[in-house]
């Protein structure tokens, strides 16, 4: 299984590009950026300076959950637009999203997309931005939150929102987010 | 020329790893993300909604110079040290180096270790892609990102200017970099 997983990933690996003619780095056709993982830290510790916890959580929630198209668009480019609207593969593709970006590894533990009331269900280890944070009294990982529940929200075509339940950086085992339809 | 650029590039991105137990992707091994172009642009415009245009461009700022440590580790890995703090090779290896990182084209007018002081263009930087009209400059990312890879360079305290924006409709971005003394 992990032999697998690993051809997997190296299959992957062969879609990044990078353009010497203007400087762009491209997957599988959309511009992307490499960042150091130490940025996500530094960035929200900025943001927490400036605008207080709250406001560095709602910052980071909604940019990153606003870049979703652009996140929709390489996963459409990756698996295909029937695959993914299809719900039957839904857990391998956000593993397959969250590792390739290079989030961490992923479990998809509950994923309730029949109901109207949607409730989905994720672990993760080996976040971001609890790689650099010592010890936190709340989650973090808000960028993080807002990726998934925006790519979330694109495969649906639903409205959501995210939660972080769990996080590394309070010292639990694993961060859980749970994303939910957001009520009328 | 071209041809010895394209296989420079190639080689550089097969340097691209992913450890699939973790789900960490790495670059020379060093752990890096990628994320899409967009989202600079997006941050930024979420930002000046919260804390206006100048607590964002502080926070954007301050953030990615503090984090430039990290990128200058990767640099390490890629070019020798001795070349890293050489001012004849800086313009070359910034330039590959953005590149590589998919930040755009790079163009350094001037450097000055000694001072220091850095006149940098860049074409196609990442946050102006997203925005389509400004009457500020906008790449506080990227500016963060220069300034501090230059105070790791040169071990001295820089402040960066961005002078010029194509958010702003400038033929390029342009960025001072001098001592912060």
């Amino acid at each position: 299984m992990t032999f697998m997983n690993h051809l997997k990933y190296l299959r992957l690996i062969q879609f990044f590009r990078i353009r010497p003619k203007d400087g762009h780095m491209l997957f599988k056709g959309e511009r992307v950026a490499m960042v150091p993982v130490g940025m996500f830290s530094d960035l929200y510790l900025g943001l927490t300076e400036v605008v207080g916890k709250g406001g560095a959580a709602s910052s980071l929630y909604l940019s990153a959950k606003r870049s979703s198209p652009a996140l929709y668009e390489i996963a459409k480019n990756l698996f295909g637009e029937t695959a993914l609207k299809s719900n039957g593969d839904f857990s391998k593709f956000i593993d397959d999203l969250i590792s390739l970006a290079g989030f961490g590894r992923c479990e998809v533990v509950k994923a309730d997309l029949e109901n109207p009331e949607i409730e989905i269900v994720i672990h993760l280890w080996g976040l971001l931005t609890p790689s650099r944070l010592q010890e936190s009294d709340v989650p973090v990982c808000h960028a993080e939150r807002g990726a998934m529940t925006g790519i979330i929200e694109q495969i649906l075509g639903k409205p959501l929102f995210g939660k972080e339940t769990k996080c590394q950086a309070m010292g639990d085992e694993y961060c859980e987010f749970v994303i939910t339809s957001i009520q009328d | 020329m071209r041809w010895l650029n394209f296989l420079r590039y190639l080689r550089l991105a097969r340097s691209f790893r992913i450890d699939s137990k973790k789900g960490h992707l790495q670059f020379k091994g060093e752990r890096i993300i990628i994320t899409p172009a967009g989202m600079y642009g997006k941050v930024y415009d979420r930002l000046t909604e919260v804390v206006g245009k100048g607590g964002a461009a502080g926070a954007l700022y301050l953030a990615t110079k503090e984090s430039s440590k990290s990128i200058y580790k990767l640099a390490q890995k890629m070019y020798k040290e001795e070349d890293l703090k050489s001012e004849a090779n800086f313009g070359k290896i910034i330039e590959d180096f953005m590149s590589i990182a998919g930040y755009g084209k790079v163009e350094v007018v001037k450097i000055d270790f000694e001072k220091p002081e850095a006149i940098i263009r860049m074409r196609g930087l990442l946050t102006p892609g997203e925005i389509n009209k400004s009457d500020v400059p906008v790449c506080h990312i990227e500016r963060g990102v220069l300034t501090g890879f230059i105070e790791c360079v040169t071990q001295k305290s820089c402040n960066g200017r961005e002078v010029k924006c194509q958010a702003m409709g400038d033929e390029y971005c342009e960025f001072v970099i001098t001592s912060a003394k």
